[in-house]
Parts: C-alpha cells; sequence; structure tokens
C-alpha cells in the first residue's frame, strides 16, 4: 500500500514536471509561462521602467562613446562618435524594442516559420521557398560583402543585434517566445537581405501572368483587353509629360514567340494585397505660406503590431537624420535631415514573369532551351517542422529562376512547370541608397543615392531646403516589348527572356515642375507616350487624382493644412459612381427601410467619415455589386483576376448592357440596371443583419468598418480592435479594415531648422506589455501627428526627454 | 512550526529560481520534494505545506508584479487563456505552482516513511 501511495504520487509529480515544461498545441508551457520568476509576468512594465534604466553602460565592441537619449514617445536618439559604432547601437537598440518582430518577419521570409509554429505553415514555407527568397538574399548578401561600406553597415548592426540578444536573461526574452517557446538565434548580417526580400515580397510580388492567361483564353482578346486595359485615358499619371521625353530609348526587339494558350489550374501565391499602396507629395515654396518647400509620405500597409516601422535619430559625423526605420535594417528608411527629406509610395510594376518550362524526363534534370537540352540545379529546402519530421523539398533552378509551381505544388489537376524570374532575385545594393540619402544635401545626391535602387521599385519624393522638390520612379525595370510577362512566356527559348533594363536616367522622373508641386498614389508613372512598355495588376485611379485636385486649388500652404489633407476622407470613387447607381434604382419599388437608405445616400456629401451612415451604405452595396458583376470570373476552379475597381464603375456607366452584366444562371437578360439594383437591397440586408449582430447599433461608418491593428501572430489580446477611423480604400486617408496609412509624416523644409510631424498606429516597444506599444494609436486614429524632436545636440535640452544613457566600452 | 516551514520552503524555491533562470518548473519539484522528505510531517501535512509555500509565492508575486503594471500584461494573457481578468490569471498561477510543489513534497513524505 506504502509503495502504491508512493509511487502514484511520484507518477503525479513527474506528470506534473513534465506537462508544466511542455508545450501542448497552441497552449505554452504552462509552469514555464507563468512562473512569476521569469514566466510572462516579467514582461509587464510600467510608466517607471524607462527611466529605471542605467545611465551608464558598458559595452564591449564599441569603439567610442555613444549617447542614447530617448523622448516620450520612447524615440531613440543616437549620437555617436563613428558610423560603426552608429550602426552597431542602432542594431542594439532597436533589438531591444523589436526583437521578436526583427526575427519573425525574417523566419517567416526565409520559410522558416513551420520551426515555430508547427506544420499548419509548410505551404506558406514552401512557397516562400519556392520564390527564392533564401536565394535572393543570398545573392544579395554576397554582393554586398564585396563593398566595404555595405559590410560595415551590415556587420556593426548585426554585432549590436548580437550584443542585445548576449545580454538578455531569460526573463527578459521578449513575451512572444514566450508563449511559444522557442529562442531568439543569432544574427547574422543574411537576415537584413531577408528582410529587404520580406519588403520586395509585400511590395513587388504581384504577378498576374496565369489569372490573364486563363482570362484571355476564357474571354478572347476584344473582351480581355475591355477588362484589363493597359491604361485608362482618364488617368492622370504620376509625371504627366505633355508628349516630350528628351531620351533616345533603347531599342527592343519583339520576337515571334506565342504566349501560353491553354488553362492554368494552378493556384497563386498569396501577392502584394490591394490596400497596400501609399500617398507622397511635395509642394514647392511658391504654393506654401512661409516660401518654405513642405513634404509628405504615408505609406499604406497591412496594419500590424509591433509597428512596421520604428521611429529613430541617427547623429554622427557627417550624418544627422530622423525618421523611420525598417526593424532588422541599417539606416534611416523614409525622413529627413537639415537639407532635404524624402518618402516613398509603392511604385507598381509587373516585376515578375513565369516561364513553362519542359523537362526532359521525370527526373528534371534537363530541361529544353533554344534546342538543347540543358542541365537544371537543384537547391533541397530543408523545413523543419516543429512536432513533426523534417519536410523536404526540392525546388529546381533554371536560367530563368526557381521552378516555383510544380506538379508538387498549388496544382492537382494538370502538370505544368512554371519557372519564376524575378528582380528580386538579382543581386543590389540597397542599403547604399539609404546610407547616402541619409546624408544628402541636395537633388545630386539624392540622384546618386537612387543609382544603388533596384527593388521593390518606389516613388521617391524628394524635397530640399534650397526649394528643390522632385520624384523619380525608381527601381531595375526590365526592357519588355509590348505585353511580355503580362500572359505566361515560352520557357523553351531566350527569345522570351528580358532584353536589358531601362537605363536610371531614362526612368520617369521630374524636377520642379511648373504646378509647383509632385505627388504619387501608386497610379501609373506616366502616359503612353513614355516610350517603354509599363505593365501593372493594380494601378491605382482615385487617390491620385483626389490629391492632385486639393494641390492644384491650394495656396499658401502650412504644414497644419498638409496634415489634415494626409487625414483627407473624401470619396472620389464613390463621387464618380453613387449618382449613377441612384439613377438605376428604382426609388418606387423599395420598401420604406430601403428608401431611409436610398434617401441617405441621396443627401450624402461623399465623405466617409467616421461618424457618418452613408458610406457604410455606399461600401456594403459595392461589396454586394463588385462579385454579381464579375460572377464569371468567381469562385471557379481556374484562377482569373477580377478588373479594377475604376475599370468596373466606367464599364456599368459606359456599357450597360454588355454580355458581361447579365447574370447566366437566370432566364431573363440582365443589364447594368438589374444587377445595381439588386446589389442595392443585398447592401441593405447586410447593413441590416450588422445592426441586428450589435444591439440594434447605428451603422455609423467606423463601426461597420471597424479597423484593427494585429498582432503579427494573430494573437488577439494583443491586437487593437475597433480602432474609430474614417476613410478607406481609394481615398487619401486609406484606412481600410486591415490595411492604412503606418506611418505619416509631414517635414516643412526651412533652411533655418528642418521641422518634422509625423504618427504611426502604434508603439515603439514591442512588448504588448510596456505602456509605449500602441500609445500612438489614439492620436493617428484621431488624425493628428507628434512634433518630432529633431535634436541638434546630445547636450539639447528639451522637456519631453525621458532617459538619457551613455555606452562606453 | 509549520508556518516556518511553509516559509522556508517559499524562500529557498524563490532563491534558486532567482539562481537557476529557465527552470522553475525542476527547482520547485527538486526543493518541494527534498523538503517533503528532510521534515519528517505527515504526508498531508507536507502537501500542504507544498500547496501554500509556492502557491503563495507563485500567486502573490504574480499579483504583486500585476499590480504595480496596472494589468497592462496580465489582463492581455488572462483573455488569451479564456479568464476573465488578471487576479484570476494570478490565482491559477498560485495553483499551478502550490499543486506541483504539493505533489513533490508528498512524494518526498511518502519516501520518507517508506525508509523508516
Amino acid at each position: 500500500m506504502k509503495y502504491i501511495k508512493l509511487l502514484l504520487s511520484l507518477a503525479v509529480t513527474a506528470a506534473l514536471t513534465f506537462a508544466l515544461n511542455s508545450k501542448f498545441g497552441q497552449v505554452p508551457p504552462l509552469g514555464k509561462f507563468l512562473n512569476p520568476f521569469d514566466g510572462f509576468w516579467q514582461n509587464a512594465q510600467n510608466k517607471d521602467h524607462v527611466q529605471s534604466a542605467p545611465t551608464d553602460v558598458k559595452m564591449e565592441g564599441l569603439k567610442g562613446n555613444v549617447q542614447v537619449i530617448y523622448d516620450d514617445r520612447l524615440v531613440p536618439h543616437i549620437f555617436a562618435e563613428n558610423e560603426e559604432d552608429l550602426y552597431f547601437m542602432q542594431g542594439y537598440v532597436t533589438a531591444q524594442h523589436r526583437l521578436w518582430q526583427m526575427e519573425f518577419q525574417t523566419h517567416a521570409a526565409a520559410g522558416r516559420v513551420s520551426e515555430i509554429v508547427g506544420k499548419a505553415a509548410v505551404d506558406f514555407d514552401r512557397g516562400n521557398r519556392r520564390k527564392g527568397m533564401m536565394y535572393g538574399a543570398e545573392r544579395a548578401i554576397r554582393q554586398m560583402d564585396t563593398i566595404p561600406l555595405a559590410k560595415m553597415m551590415l556587420t556593426n548592426y548585426a554585432a549590436g543585434v548580437n550584443a542585445y540578444i548576449n545580454s538578455l536573461s531569460i526573463k527578459d526574452l521578449p513575451v512572444e517566445y514566450k508563449l511559444l517557446d522557442y529562442r531568439p538565434e543569432e544574427w547574422q548580417p543574411v537576415k537584413t537581405a531577408l528582410l529587404l526580400k520580406y519588403m520586395a515580397n509585400t511590395l513587388a510580388s504581384g504577378d498576374d501572368a496565369i489569372e490573364n492567361t486563363n482570362a484571355l483564353k476564357l474571354l478572347g482578346r476584344e473582351t480581355f483587353d475591355l477588362l484589363f486595359p493597359d491604361y485608362h485615358p482618364e488617368q492622370v499619371p504620376i509625371v504627366p509629360t505633355d508628349g516630350k521625353w528628351k531620351f533616345e530609348p533603347l531599342k527592343i526587339n519583339t520576337p515571334n514567340v506565342q504566349f501560353s494558350d491553354k488553362f492554368y489550374h494552378v493556384t497563386p501565391m498569396p501577392k502584394t494585397e490591394p490596400g497596400v499602396g501609399s500617398n507622397n507629395w511635395a509642394v514647392a515654396g511658391s504654393k506654401t505660406a512661409s516660401g518654405n518647400p513642405i513634404l509628405c509620405d504615408d505609406p499604406h500597409l497591412s496594419l500590424s503590431l509591433p509597428s512596421i516601422w520604428y521611429e529613430m535619430q541617427l547623429v554622427a559625423p557627417g550624418v544627422n537624420v530622423y525618421g523611420v526605420t525598417l526593424p532588422g535594417a541599417p539606416n534611416i528608411i523614409i525622413g529627413f535631415n537639415n537639407d532635404v527629406a524624402w518618402g516613398v509610395t509603392n511604385a507598381q510594376r509587373d516585376l515578375v514573369d513565369l516561364y513553362a518550362i519542359q523537362y526532359k524526363d521525370d527526373s528534371r534534370n534537363e530541361y529544353f532551351l533554344d534546342g538543347k537540352w540543358e542541365k537544371t540545379t537543384k537547391r533541397i529546402e530543408e523545413i523543419k517542422v516543429r512536432g513533426d519530421k523534417t519536410y523536404y523539398d526540392t525546388v529546381v533552378y533554371t536560367h530563368w529562376g526557381p521552378v516555383a509551381y510544380d506538379e508538387t505544388f498549388h496544382q492537382d489537376k494538370q502538370h505544368s512547370d512554371l519557372a519564376m524570374r524575378w528582380i528580386a532575385h538579382d543581386p543590389s545594393l540597397e542599403l547604399l541608397t539609404f546610407y547616402y540619402l541619409n546624408r544628402a544635401k541636395s537633388y545630386q545626391d539624392y540622384v546618386h543615392a537612387l543609382t544603388y535602387y533596384d527593388c521593390p521599385a518606389q516613388n521617391f519624393a524628394f524635397a530640399a531646403t534650397n526649394g528643390d522638390i522632385a520624384m523619380h520612379i525608381q527601381g531595375k525595370y526590365p526592357l519588355k516589348w509590348r505585353e511580355q510577362g503580362k500572359f505566361i512566356l515560352d520557357g523553351t527559348t531566350t527569345a522570351s527572356a528580358w532584353q536589358g533594363y531601362i537605363p536610371d536616367e531614362q526612368n520617369v522622373h521630374v524636377l520642379n515642375p511648373q504646378r509647383g508641386y509632385v505627388s504619387s498614389a501608386n497610379q501609373h508613372p506616366s502616359d503612353t507616350l513614355y516610350p517603354y512598355y509599363v505593365h501593372a495588376n493594380n494601378f491605382e485611379y482615385y487617390r491620385n487624382r483626389r490629391i492632385n485636385h486639393l494641390l492644384d486649388s491650394m495656396k499658401d500652404i502650412t504644414p497644419q493644412m498638409m496634415m489634415d489633407m494626409q487625414n483627407d476622407n473624401f470619396n472620389l470613387k464613390a463621387a464618380e459612381s453613387l449618382p449613377y447607381f441612384l439613377a438605376q434604382v428604382d426609388e418606387n419599388s423599395l420598401n420604406a427601410q430601403q428608401k431611409s437608405a436610398y434617401q441617405l445616400l441621396k443627401k450624402w456629401d461623399f465623405y466617409n467619415h467616421a461618424d457618418v451612415e452613408a458610406p457604410s451604405y455606399y461600401e456594403a452595396w459595392w461589396d454586394k455589386l463588385f462579385p454579381l458583376v464579375w460572377d464569371e470570373l468567381l469562385g471557379k476552379e481556374i484562377p482569373y483576376n477580377r478588373p479594377d475597381a475604376f475599370t468596373t464603375i466606367k464599364l456599368l456607366k459606359t456599357k450597360p448592357q454588355h454580355p458581361m452584366f447579365d447574370n447566366k444562371n437566370t432566364p431573363d437578360v440582365e443589364s447594368a440596371k438589374e444587377i445595381i439594383t439588386k446589389a442595392f437591397l443585398q447592401g441593405v440586408d447586410s447593413v441590416n443583419n450588422w445592426k441586428k449582430a450589435n444591439d440594434n447599433k447605428m451603422p455609423l461608418w467606423a463601426d461597420y468598418k471597424s479597423t484593427s491593428v494585429q498582432h503579427l501572430a494573430r494573437l488577439a489580446p494583443f491586437s487593437v480592435n475597433n480602432v474609430r477611423n474614417g476613410g478607406n480604400h481609394n481615398i487619401v486617408n486609406a484606412t481600410s479594415e486591415r490595411h492604412g496609412p503606418s506611418w505619416r509624416m509631414v517635414v516643412e523644409l526651412d533652411k533655418k531648422g528642418v521641422k518634422g510631424w509625423g504618427v504611426y498606429p502604434g508603439g515603439q516597444s514591442g512588448n504588448p506589455g510596456s505602456p509605449y506599444y500602441a500609445d500612438m494609436m489614439d492620436t493617428w486614429r484621431d488624425g493628428k501627428h507628434y512634433e518630432l524632436l529633431f535634436m541638434q545636440s546630445p547636450t539639447q535640452t528639451a522637456k519631453n526627454i525621458l532617459l538619457r544613457q551613455t555606452f562606453s566600452n | 512550526m509549520f508556518l516556518i516551514q511553509i516559509i522556508t520552503l517559499s524562500v529557498v524555491c524563490a532563491v534558486f529560481q532567482i539562481l537557476l533562470p529557465g527552470n522553475a518548473v525542476y527547482v520547485v519539484a527538486a526543493v518541494s520534494l527534498v523538503f517533503g522528505l528532510i521534515f519528517g510531517q505527515k504526508p498531508s501535512q507536507a502537501f500542504t505545506m507544498g500547496l501554500l509555500g509556492v502557491g503563495l509565492l507563485w500567486g502573490g508575486y504574480a499579483a504583486w508584479l500585476d499590480q504595480m503594471t496596472d494589468s497592462i500584461l496580465g489582463a492581455k494573457v488572462a483573455t488569451l487563456f479564456s479568464l476573465p481578468n488578471a487576479p484570476v490569471l494570478s490565482l491559477v498561477t498560485g495553483l499551478i505552482g502550490g499543486l506541483l510543489s504539493g505533489f513533490a513534497a508528498l512524494t518526498g513524505a511518502l519516501l520518507r516513511k517508506l525508509m523508516k
């Protein structure tokens, strides 16, 4: 009996010990996680936490002294005596606030999420490996290693990150490591390259060759061109050209090759989402009250916590720059110094082409190219899977690039081998662009800095204290013949290959235009007179025209007017479509509820403000109408793209009788009028259903839309939900449900001292247990900006300084 | 006497957890087992010692940390575990530590009885 009791008690103790140290599914190891000595409770901080940090810190690896001054939003202002120390401390300080995010994003880029979360992420990981993210990062790092300046930044940044990782005690590990039960690994320079590929994937992986090839076959040429035109004449490009381009373009031969003519049952990998986009503009002194140029930028990305951006000031001999950084990469990415300011928006361009490959046999050792069998190379991807056996995926590399899609990946009905040619696979030195931009003093310096910039292609707005304003659509753009890469290309002949790249000086750009401003919002870079073929699947048609309309009509501009303009909620899409939509609906046929919605819309001023109801009805209407219009292209086994909003509205208005508008499932022949009415009734129903689900609350736009800023690992309590804000897609204030302005910046280029304002939806600390985790959210929601503390010396006093630290060896 | 034993267990567990970070579960199990072995208590008393000693240590320390930080993280993690609030989560924290220690101390006490 004694033995049995003992054994029982011992068994319970052993089982508890084991269970409390083990992760079960989503549940973290409870003993490790909950114990208050080094579990999650240690991650909770209060406002005093920052000030209680030591003021003098010994730091091995530094050459001189570095001062780090934190202001009351926890923005570090780093003053170093040399550049090596500057990048070392940038790495250290960033890791201190954002280590988990830095590592998670680069793990994602490398296709290593399965290591952390298990087999649910295997398809995602395979996708990123098949896209050649690591292959591209490795090629980039080999190139950067040959440039001493790039190597200096990368190695010092990495050393700083590692100094922080090595100083971490278990109790101070970011809470996500405790929750997901793993540890940070050493930071290597290749991770910085991976982060840049992560951005390239977010911004420049949009390819529609599979969908276009299918659509062309389904619809025929005439309808395809109607639905997916390269350009609408109503478009206002970034740089209007007046028909004059002063350079001699390179010759491009259009080879006699056929586009693929078959249906592809291939599920495309996720690509750049609609909603990812941005606004930037710069106004010349001639249009401002002070006579100083003003530059504005607000990149729209997926709204996430920890925030995509981390704000800081970097000062060393030869540089004093303020702005936002990408955690994991040295330098300021968007910002200003004492002479210039710059900001970016995504330059839409098709930078991925797919080539159909013909293998000799199932061994996939040889493929057909120019009449010969060429050897492939194989890269065996080892995907470690938590709690499961390692997944091995063989990715075949050809002359074109990795064969991203084959019979083992994203196709079950047929066998198509598609190789991917992507600009992000090429070695590049974007790091140097930001190094030189941080130190730029003039337009010439900015142009020089951009010569190092390849991918992801961006519209770089620029302004300087000397009065210059400029816009360069910079990237490495392949020379393409008409429609090259819009459809799947023949991979058996090098005649299908890119014939070179557009020279930097022939990229679309403008300096000091007559109209007194430059602007971009992801629209076409130029009109059709630009001598090179330009194609993308996601050009914007609304924000840009609204921005230009406002800037055209403004004079005596102040920074405050620019901040307000970044929050402009005017819905140009509604203004151009709603009157037509309303005219299609027979008001007399409506019931009382429908009638009141109709009246609400009729009186609406087209502003998507947070606290009005009309935008909810309009957006609900649109959300029903769009799929009704394109039902032919939806829910099919074969993937198709849907035309964009601008094209859809234009077709509804100009070709209301087009057969496209007929619902094939009904015996009657419908036109635009019938489906617009049907969508209206369904839209009113969705709003009513929303009301029923929400205690009969008024469907105010902010509540109906319900913007949420989600944690990167989708942990709901670490997310901020229902951020009450107006705007939407296609509106200058581009805040939709999951996307929006990820950093709003306004800079006045005053010779007597450059002034900046900024805000982002989050906070400096990546720790959900810190008061600085999402402390800027409400300011951002309310459309306000903070005045940025641009320090000129470390001894400068300011009332909002929290902590001054000195680091020395 | 019993109170002193409880406090001693609490203090020794705390010291070893600080000295051996990342090993909280092993530390609590080992220390409690040894205390159950050397104190010569009745098995039920040993169990209660562990339950209270480490239960109050974990629960109390967690509640104090939470209090100092206005439940900034406790509330979020409580939601993650589908618990109503941070105080309940600190109670659960205490219960988990207490049960582990209680069973380990019980094992120690039973072992002692067997060796006699």
